[in-house]
């Protein structure tokens, strides 16, 4: 009884209707579900409530080849009085979820289509039927899309081999990999259709409409070679970088002309928010999907282990004896750890945390030490040597070192953290490997900012700096090439990795075999690579308009080395990985580094004054004043109009904004406050429902084995007497309250 | 696929659209998938069913412990042999476009190795063995797990998961979509 009040407790409205008269009969059981499904599922989603009122009893029943005819003609009833007068096409999705063969399937569409056609009485009316037309029009396009998408969709057979292989958590991995490959695919086309082109027909035709001194970037170095790993030289003088665009407006034909500077800049716009709009909103779904949805009272620890646990797409032998094995072990540790209570001592739990402040502070320490490292050797140059290349490569291979060598020196560090739940450690690691690639990325960036953009340099008191610092007469094409060669270093060591790590270990396995295993997948550190990886990118659009190029390519070559290393060298993995909350963990990571990276580079769009001798924004004091400038000088008749965009361009209307939102914010809190109230009133009603449930069961069996004692114990009269009266006064109590539970349900 | 699209016409096609989860293409690669298992039969008989043991020598299920379930659960006849269209059900119930109450349902029916409607413990039992397949839990272990998967989800404590009970766990585990695919 006690384990009964507990999940009364957190007990959901429409299971305790659906079990409030049921008690434990088991025929009334099953003759209630047949009968009432229909109603029970009020207060789940509308959908779902829909579904069940369309098909009532129809989910559980045990299903026969084909359906009665009155059957038919009921499901047809209901999907008809759900949605009536719809075209038949509409109502596809209704006729979907029945949990019938397709003969039955059929059979339900075409009476749907017979009663349209004869029977109808009622024609909708014209805007209705529109309407209908429309939304077909609609479901027909997506069908068609969707059927085109399945013949270009990237990769389909190998990400069958790997689901099948390795099962459907190193698929994820691949998948995000896809998923970042088709976020930059557009930010490509994008740029190169309204960049690349138009410079590159002004390069070649030349045609000005004013014109004077033309093209900034003529061809002066030949191509030699190394460029492709530094990104210097002839690249520079390419539509690569920011500085060989033209701040000129172009004449495309008479009369139409195209103006570069705002081109550049809405490009830019264009980009940052579609990306920021589209991680937002997987962000949102997953986080939704998997958080919202999933929290609860209830904690479904051994049942998720149990139905979710065989993963449906595993298609090799080996494989599923692995995951056999897995599931057990996993299933025998849990169990272990349920029948041992740990202790939790005072001083096991001093001990802990201490160890883990330790922890933290070390991990935080080297992250600093290693932004430390990075501004040191920007600043005096120390790494300088005579090799041009060397000395041009030296800042991104330290980065990227950093960025490779020291997460593994943090998942040590989380392994002796012990934490109780391993999915804890990765977290831990995560989050220190983001913000070791923030803090060695920002590092470098602000001093970017600082020291290469000349006017800033004036500005600047020069003690602190190091005299061996210079400023570039280009420096959006400077901090373009460095951001080139960080993404090309990053490529090479991503195969460096891929082939000590994967390759070097397999070899080994090669020589003992019995003692050392095939190495495993690593998801968490490759998904985090490729989240640096792409962050570098967004970083670097803007200097660079056609990094996402580099990054197409890049991405795609990586996935071959990474799919054929995977089925090559590794094995599957014999953990259990959580995919669908790690994978929302990894859009955040995704999310806030993109994040940053749209914030620096609004900075330096907003506050730092371009290059004077290149790019679109010559004249300009900082980039964003291509928007502004219009119309400060702006002298038409509607003043008026400049007035309101001068106000909505100000800092006052920013903080308006900011205002709003943030009563906006304050409001929602309240409104969500309002239903927590409602949510912990609710339950304290089910509380009380489970208690009313739990007495009448009461009451149930008290009479069932008191009317047995009594037919048994005549002889006794005593006895039998109080079990009369104890019989009465029950069956008494139980009349009222199902009166009470009759009035209710009516 | 060469001449598979002949196959089917295109009305046909549309009215597969229209019942499952599935576009055109997909429907003619199912049905390339369906006709591998033994071309010679479906070529000359192509509304014949195949035997319980040929369907279970599609890869996917040949790894998968419950694929005498899926079977019978999927058999328009309920013997475990598949008709084409019974296939393409199947592999439409378990595409990425279809939704999850649909999995849910069909999931709790392959769970419910003696279909009378309720996981009992009988149905967890077989579920875990199943599972775990060589590797099986002790005893001990095994009522263990089971007591602990009714504590969780057995609202109304009758010692068994109805249907409600179940989707509701499920609601509770987001992988179980993910889990719950086969790849077309």
């Amino acid at each position: 009884m006690a384990r009964y009040s507990d999940s009364i407790n957190s007990f959901e409205l429409q299971t305790v209707r659906h079990n409030r008269d049921s008690l434990n009969d088991p025929e009334h059981r099953l003759a209630e579900r047949r009968y009432s499904r229909g109603g029970e599922n009020e207060g789940i989603s509308r959908r779902r409530k829909k579904r069940a009122n369309s098909f009532a009893s129809g989910t559980l029943r045990i299903r026969r080849p084909v359906l009665r005819q009155d059957e038919i003609e009921q499901v047809v009833d209901e999907i008809d009085n759900d949605t009536p007068d719809q075209p038949v096409a509409l109502q596809s999705d209704q006729i979907k979820e029945q949990n019938v063969p397709m003969s039955a399937k059929r059979e339900i569409r075409r009476n749907l289509e017979r009663r349209q056609t004869t029977t109808r009485i009622k024609k909708p009316g014209w805007f209705r039927r529109k309407k209908y037309d429309i939304q077909m029009q609609w479901c027909r396009f997506k069908l068609w899309t969707a059927d085109q998408f399945y013949t270009i969709e990237l990769w389909r057979s190998h990400f069958r081999t790997i689901d099948g292989h390795f099962g459907s958590d190193v698929g994820s991995y691949f998948r995000l990999l896809r998923w970042i490959f088709s976020l930059n695919l557009p930010v490509f086309i994008l740029t190169f259709s309204f960049l690349t082109i138009p410079q590159l027909i002004v390069r070649n035709l030349g045609n000005f409409d004013d014109s004077q001194e033309s093209v900034t970037c003529k061809f002066e170095h030949p191509f030699e070679g190394p460029e492709f790993l530094t990104g210097g030289g002839w690249f520079n003088q390419t539509e690569l970088y920011y500085g060989c665009y033209t701040k000129e407006i172009i004449q495309i034909w008479k009369g139409h002309k195209y103006d570069m500077k705002y081109a550049y800049f809405f490009v830019c716009v264009a980009y940052y928010l579609f990306t920021l709009l589209r991680t937002a909103y997987s962000l949102q779904s997953s986080y939704k999907e998997n958080f919202i949805e999933a929290e609860g009272e209830i904690q479904a620890f051994y049942s998720a282990r149990v139905f979710c646990g065989w993963d449906y797409r595993i298609a090799h032998k080996e494989t599923a004896l692995l995951k056999h094995k897995t599931l057990s072990t996993l299933l025998k540790e849990s169990l272990s750890k349920y029948n041992e209570r740990v202790s939790n001592s005072w001083k096991t739990f001093f001990l802990k945390t201490f160890f883990r402040i330790l922890t933290n502070v070390v991990s935080l320490a080297l992250i600093g030490a290693s932004g430390y490292l990075v501004w040191y050797i920007s600043d005096t140059q120390s790494l300088k040597t005579d090799n041009k290349f060397l000395h041009d490569m030296a800042m991104p291979l330290t980065i990227s070192a950093l960025n490779f060598i020291l997460p593994f020196a943090f998942s040590i560090i989380a392994s002796f953290e012990n934490y109780s739940i391993p999915q804890y450690a990765l977290y831990f690691t995560m989050i220190r490997t983001l913000l070791l690639n923030a803090a060695t990325l920002g590092v470098l960036v602000y001093f970017w900012f600082i020291t290469v953009n000349c006017d800033q340099l004036e500005k600047k008191d020069e003690n602190w700096l190091n005299a061996a610092v210079d400023c570039k007469p280009c420096w959006e094409s400077f901090m373009g090439e460095q951001i080139y060669r960080l993404v090309i270093v990053d490529f090479f060591f991503t195969i460096l990795f891929t082939l000590f790590s994967e390759l070097i270990r397999f070899l080994v396995h090669k020589c003992f075999k019995s003692r050392i295993d095939k190495p495993e997948f690593d998801i968490a550190r490759n998904t985090l690579n490729l989240i640096y990886s792409q962050s570098l990118v967004w970083l670097g659009t803007f200097y660079s308009p056609l990094l996402s190029l580099i990054q197409v390519i890049k991405f795609f070559v990586l996935f071959y080395i990474k799919r054929y290393s995977l089925t090559l060298f590794c094995r599957p993995s014999s953990k259990l990985w959580k995919a669908a909350k790690t994978q929302t963990f990894f859009l955040l990571f995704i999310f806030v580094s993109l994040l940053l990276c749209v914030i620096a580079v609004a900075f330096s769009m907003i506050s730092l004054k371009p290059s004077q001798s290149c790019g679109p924004y010559q004249e300009f004091n900082t980039t964003y004043q291509v928007i502004t400038e219009p119309f400060n000088k702006w002298s038409g008749k509607l003043n008026w109009l400049k007035e309101i965009i001068k106000l909505i361009t100000s800092d006052v209307f920013f903080f308006l904004i900011l205002t709003v939102l943030s009563v906006t914010v304050y409001y929602t809190r309240i409104i969500m406050n309002a239903h927590f109230e409602v949510v912990r009133l609710l339950k304290h009603q089910l509380h009380n429902e489970g208690k009313d449930k739990q007495f009448l069961i009461g009451l149930l069996q008290n009479n069932s084995t008191g009317s047995s004692r009594h037919n048994n114990s005549n002889n006794s009269n005593t006895r039998g007497n109080y079990t009369e009266n104890n019989n009465k006064s029950s069956s008494n109590k139980i009349h009222v309250i199902q009166n009470r539970h009759f009035d209710r349900d009516e | 696929m060469g001449n598979q699209g002949s196959v089917f016409d295109d009305r046909q096609l549309e009215e597969y659209q229209e019942l499952t989860y599935f576009t055109k293409k997909e429907i003619l690669h199912v049905y390339k998938k369906f006709r591998q298992l033994n071309p010679s039969f479906v070529d000359a008989n192509r509304d014949g069913r195949l035997d319980m043991d040929v369907i279970m020598s599609l890869p996917e299920l040949k790894a998968n412990p419950f694929n005498e379930r899926i079977c019978k659960v999927f058999s328009s006849t309920s013997s475990g042999d598949m008709s084409f269209e019974d296939f393409l059900d199947m592999m439409s119930v378990f595409s990425e476009a279809a939704p999850k109450h649909v999995k849910v349902e069909y999931a709790f029916r392959i769970y419910d190795f003696d279909d009378d409607d309720v996981l009992s413990r009988g149905d967890l039992k077989n579920v875990v063995n199943h599972l775990t397949g060589n590797e099986v839990l002790e005893a001990d272990d095994l009522e263990q797990l089971i007591s602990n998967i009714l504590e969780e989800a057995d609202l109304d404590n009758d010692g068994a998961l109805s249907f409600a009970e179940f989707e509701h766990v499920i609601s509770k585990a987001p992988d179980f979509v993910n889990s719950f695919r086969i790849r077309v």
